[in-house]
């Protein structure tokens, strides 16, 4: 039996992919650098990941045949049939050196198709490729699931597309894609759902609640998060040759997602590194300089991207964002900070708006009872 | 004496870089500059007018302000018993004037009363490229949000680039021996630069652009910010001052580089 080796033992590596492939043909080996979560599954040896299907949660006991952290890790020490790398974009360079001399597929699970090129330029491995998670897990449970397992999460019955490169390298419940596959696949993931995904995640934030579900039961924020999701679907049916009956679909299946209450999908999860989601080309300052390019001032999305510039969280990589919110002014957050260039379109729009958005938000958060206790980031979200 | 918040004046000091900034952003196309010491020791009406603006900013702090040019102007220095400003309104005047983009607003907050030399925070400002390096408190360094870190890249100096900074001032230290170092340094690395900022680039250090940096007998306003920050993105840094002294030696680099360096240095008989 090969190992499958997954450097990442977050949402996607320990709650997902467990239900993509078999433990008949595959053994696990997890690799990650919180050393709590390596040293729980060597001690616990299995974990359980609940998956939301037809209003239920299923359950799934996978056994760790073995967990280390990047130092311990050598991959010469397994037979791997594939690596996957779930760790975050920025933490994707870091795992190079744990890959180096791979000769199975190196599999890019990182929501950005430019760690593919960054991973093969660091290794110089050539069968390094893109995959798209289709699915929203949760990187925590309710806590009575917690109570039994520590180390349980909850996905969704998702779709995994991987670039067709791969071949018949492996088996699994996944969908090998062509190059246009992916792009339609990621157009729509980056657009229709990391977009008004992290708006519902910023908004709930604000809010004081705890998971994005949460956040969609509050009319206010649900009102803004779908008209998020028709700014972005009105830019993209102008933007792409995308089948728009596709487009459609997507968009509605994904507000469902977002209101799906057995996920418990946590807010400091979705939210997390605001700056990393407001990224020159990312899924709020990029989405936003689309439907300029395309005519019309997303005023939803302008009220996303006020709500991250908003996100207060001390324990977040990013959360020197607020000290940069209360040391200058908005007009150096646009341009040094998110990299707007000086008199281009959405500088001068966010330039005039800014402030009073985020006002309106402030506002919008003191004056809405969510009727729920106020947010307590549990150690694990962090 | 007071408990400070550090990241309270951390905020200070960037509002404080960045505003200044701007006034630099307004800079005319031809400007006036008069001579302090040597014909390269220039300064022009904007850096008194930037220091004024400054220490407006930072005074309410409650801490004393030391700048560039209130200190020419005949205050006199020896060093505060406790925390205190240190800020240069224009490190790279000649740059400045000339239109080369490597010049900065620098605001530090040092303490010089225990034995070793702290520098507690920093924020920078280079307004023509529009970048703002700061620390937040003491949780890191950034440049322009984004987290520096090289204290964990491993390079060769011969695969360096290094900048320096000489003395403002002809004749505090012999221009052959800094220039022979200059030469020696350009030889074993893949350049020796003179960018003409010293915290420019010190900064530049951090931000893992050039590996090492070498200043000789700079002004401490010069690199206070530029030091603050570096030792926070990972990098190290070595500062030579004589206590009750205006004038500072440093090396700073990734920590081979700085090293190697600073063994150069020392060879070069600049420091002991």
């Amino acid at each position: 039996m090969k190992d499958l080796v997954i450097i990442g033992a977050g949402a996607i590596g320990r709650g997902y992919l467990p239900w993509v492939f078999s433990e008949q043909e595959f053994r696990y080996i997890f690799v990650d650098s919180n050393a709590q979560i390596v040293e729980a599954m060597r001690s616990r040896g299995s974990f359980s990941t609940y998956r939301a299907r037809n209003g239920r949660l299923e359950k799934k006991v996978v056994q760790v045949a073995a967990a280390w952290t990047p130092d311990d890790f050598r991959l010469s020490e397994t037979d791997p049939a594939a690596v996957f790398i779930c760790v975050g974009p920025r933490h994707c360079a870091a795992t190079a050196k744990l890959v180096e001399g791979a000769a199975c597929p190196v599999i890019m699970l990182e929501n950005d198709p430019a760690t593919v090129d960054l991973m093969k330029s660091l290794t110089g491995l050539q069968n390094v490729m893109f995959a798209i998670p289709d699915v929203i897990t949760s990187n925590s449970a309710p806590a009575e699931i917690l109570a039994d397992d520590p180390l349980a999460l909850v996905t969704e019955d998702g779709s995994l597309f991987i670039d067709a490169s791969l071949g018949d390298e492996l088996r699994g419940d996944f969908v090998l894609s062509s190059a246009d596959e992916i792009r339609k696949q990621w157009t729509a993931k980056l657009f229709l759902h990391n977009t008004p995904h992290c708006v519902a995640a910023y908004l709930g934030a604000l809010l004081r609640v705890k998971y994005v579900h949460e956040s969609m039961q509050v009319p206010e924020a649900s009102i803004i998060v779908e008209g998020v999701m028709k700014e972005m679907l009105n830019c993209l049916k102008l933007t792409w040759e995308i089948p728009h009956d596709f487009l459609e679909w997507y968009a509605e299946k994904e507000l469902a997602r977002f209101r799906n209450e057995l996920l418990h999908d946590p807010i400091s999860r979705v939210a997390r590194e605001p700056l990393r989601k407001l990224e020159l080309e990312g899924r709020l300052v990029g989405a936003a300089q689309l439907c300029l390019a395309q005519g019309f001032v997303p005023n939803n999305l302008l009220l996303g991207i006020a709500s991250a510039v908003l996100f207060d969280n001390p324990r977040d990589a990013d959360s020197h964002l607020t000290f940069l919110r209360r040391s200058v002014p908005s007009s150096a957050l646009l341009t040094n900070i998110l990299g707007l260039r000086r008199g281009e379109a959405l500088e001068l729009v966010l330039r005039n708006k800014l402030d009073d958005l985020m006002s309106r938000l402030q506002s919008l958060a003191l004056q809405t009872d969510t009727g729920l206790a106020p947010l307590r980031h549990a150690p694990h979200e962090s | 004496m007071r408990r400070m918040n550090l990241e309270a004046q951390a905020e200070v000091a960037l509002k404080a870089a960045y505003l200044a900034g701007e006034l630099l952003n307004e800079r005319p196309d031809t400007i006036a500059v008069t001579r302090k010491g040597s014909f390269r020791d220039v300064v022009s009406d904007f850096d008194t007018r930037v220091e004024r603006y400054l220490t407006t900013i930072l005074e309410p702090t409650g801490y004393p302000v030391i700048g560039e040019e209130s200190f020419v102007a005949g205050i006199g220095y020896s060093d505060p018993p406790g925390p205190f400003w240190l800020i240069d309104p224009i490190d790279g005047t000649a740059n400045f004037v000339a239109g080369f983009p490597y010049y900065c607003v620098s605001v530090g907050l040092c303490d010089f009363s225990a034995s070793n030399d702290q520098f507690l925070l920093g924020a920078l400002s280079m307004p023509a490229l529009k970048e703002l390096y700061f620390t937040s408190g003491d949780k890191g360094s950034y440049l322009n949000g984004r987290l520096l870190d090289v204290g964990a890249l491993s390079v060769n100096l011969e695969n360096s680039l290094v900048n320096f900074s000489f003395a403002g001032k002809a004749g505090q230290l012999a221009d052959s021996r800094q220039y022979e170092l200059f030469g020696q340094v350009n030889r074993v690395t893949r350049g020796a630069l003179r960018i003409g900022s010293a915290a420019a680039g010190v900064c530049n250090v951090a931000a893992g652009r050039l590996q090492g940096a070498v200043g000789i007998d700079n002004k401490f306003w010069d690199v206070a910010a530029a030091i603050a920050i570096a030792r926070l993105a990972g990098a190290k840094v070595h500062t030579y001052r004589q206590k009750g002294s205006p004038q500072i030696t440093f090396v700073a680099g990734y920590p081979r580089v700085a090293d190697a360096l600073l063994e150069m240095v020392k060879e070069a008989g600049i420091i002991p």
